[in-house]
């Protein structure tokens, strides 16, 4: 089963990461999931595919009741990412999803109907999660080209979707960054063959570089925290990606 | 093999038997206009080729409707097997923890639900496939008797009795055809409604 850890707590107010399920087949690429709660109501970041449904459901049943779970965010239209949607309306019929306008109408073949999405325009959007304020921040054309990626201002904690992800080996199996120069040589290929454009990739950059961030949490792998954001960010930024690699 | 690989091969089936139906409309025709040729000899024939015509159209017909059967029976039995897929992922969930079972009881029943009704329907379309299957083996039936008369008619042809024992064996070929594969449709119903 997936293990759920407090990954940020202040008051109500957390960040729960559901990651590292040692029972999942290794056909299956391993992802973490966020809930993000003010104690009241909850959002789930990139809830899963549907053959991972049992564990993610299971490892928030440890830690949040998933009755109080409001609203999915899909960053974007992958499998990976969505293709559960439909057991999460079985549970509860009247979740909202927020994904990006282009996918509006291609994820809804993973379930759910024109009652069940809120579209985010392609300059981002503001989402209520309670009292919280999370910002869709849009990341287009990383790996997606429409994509996007939830900024919580007040935790200062970033869900990066794709970016920063890894493909670890079973020895780094710890949910934090401990050795970036280690780590980051499991995510150069990722990051060149998904990530499309350098034109893209500098405006994200430059966009979340502004930004005051603590943990940059990806869909994959392992989370950067504290001096390796930026120094993700910077890694990130001189790295040569896509269509600049043919 | 699954039901759904069988369903395919049925439409197949139902495929060929239209176009087969059609090369029996076709010869038909062309009898008419050969028993036309030998005139008041061939008025029997005439009226054999006509009925060959009318079975034609019943079996297309039949076929269609068959297809149509089909076509809900896939429709039905893709979007239960989907279901079927929810139900064990929502019971896996279940079965992993206390709060987990307590929180999916109604998707759990729901969905299970939903698969009875689905089961309910395909078994009322698997009956209407067996009462159409059973109604086209008679027309069938019919067919082959209709195709033997062809060739007692044509030996009043006169001179075109060679051409009308040609047309007549060449109707009779088909409808045999028709006959074999309605038999094969009938075994392959029967795999999906066992």
């Amino acid at each position: 089963m997936k293990k759920a850890t407090i990954i940020y707590q202040s008051g109500e107010h957390q960040w729960i990461a559901l990651a590292r399920d040692p029972e999942k087949p290794n056909y299956l690429i391993d992802t973490n999931e966020y809930l993000i709660t003010d104690g009241t109501t909850a959002l789930l970041t990139d809830p899963g595919g549907s053959e991972i449904f049992s564990m993610v459901f299971t490892a928030i049943c440890d830690a949040y009741d998933p009755a109080k779970i409001g609203a999915l965010f899909a960053s974007h239209q992958d499998p990976d990412i969505i293709s559960s949607l439909s057991l999460w309306l079985d549970f509860n019929p009247d979740l909202k999803c927020y994904l990006s306008r282009l996918w509006s109408t291609f994820v809804p073949h993973f379930g759910g109907t024109d009652e069940t999405f809120i579209e985010i325009p392609d300059e981002g959007l503001n989402i209520p999660v309670g009292s919280l304020n999370l910002q869709a921040v849009p990341a287009h054309y990383l790996h997606s080209s429409g994509n996007f990626h939830l900024y919580d201002e007040t935790a200062r904690l970033f869900f990066s979707g794709d970016i920063g992800a890894a493909m670890l080996p079973p020895d780094m199996n710890d949910l934090f960054v401990k050795n970036f120069a280690r780590h980051i040589d499991y995510a150069t290929y990722f990051h060149q063959r998904w990530m499309g454009s350098k034109e893209a990739k500098r405006v994200w950059c430059e966009r979340v570089a502004k930004l005051k961030i603590d943990m940059l949490c990806p869909q994959h792998g392992a989370i950067y925290q504290g001096a390796d954001v930026e120094r993700f960010i910077n890694w990130f930024d001189e790295l040569p990606v896509g269509t600049g690699l043919l | 093999m699954n039901e759904l690989k069988i369903i395919a091969e049925i439409n197949e089936e139902i495929k060929k038997i239209i176009d087969l139906a059609e090369d029996i409309s076709l010869t038909a025709t062309n009898a008419i206009l050969i028993a036309r040729q030998a005139g008041s000899n061939a008025v029997g024939f005439s009226v054999v080729a006509r009925e060959l015509r009318m079975f034609s159209d019943k079996i297309a017909t039949a076929m269609q409707e068959l297809s149509q059967l089909i076509y809900q029976q896939v429709s039905i039995t893709a979007t239960k097997r989907n279901r079927l897929r929810s139900v064990l992922k929502l019971n896996q969930a279940s079965a992993r923890h206390e709060l987990a079972q307590t929180r999916l009881a109604s998707a759990c029943v729901r969905s299970q639900s939903e698969v009875d009704e689905m089961e309910r329907v395909i078994s009322n379309i698997l009956k209407s496939l067996q009462i159409a299957m059973k109604r086209t083996v008679k027309q069938c039936a019919s067919g082959m008797v209709i195709a033997r008369s062809a060739g007692i008619e044509s030996a009043h042809g006169g001179e075109m009795t060679i051409a009308l024992r040609q047309v007549a064996q060449s109707v009779e070929n088909v409808v045999n055809n028709i006959a074999i594969r309605i038999k094969k449709l009938g075994i392959q119903l029967t795999e999906v409604t066992a």
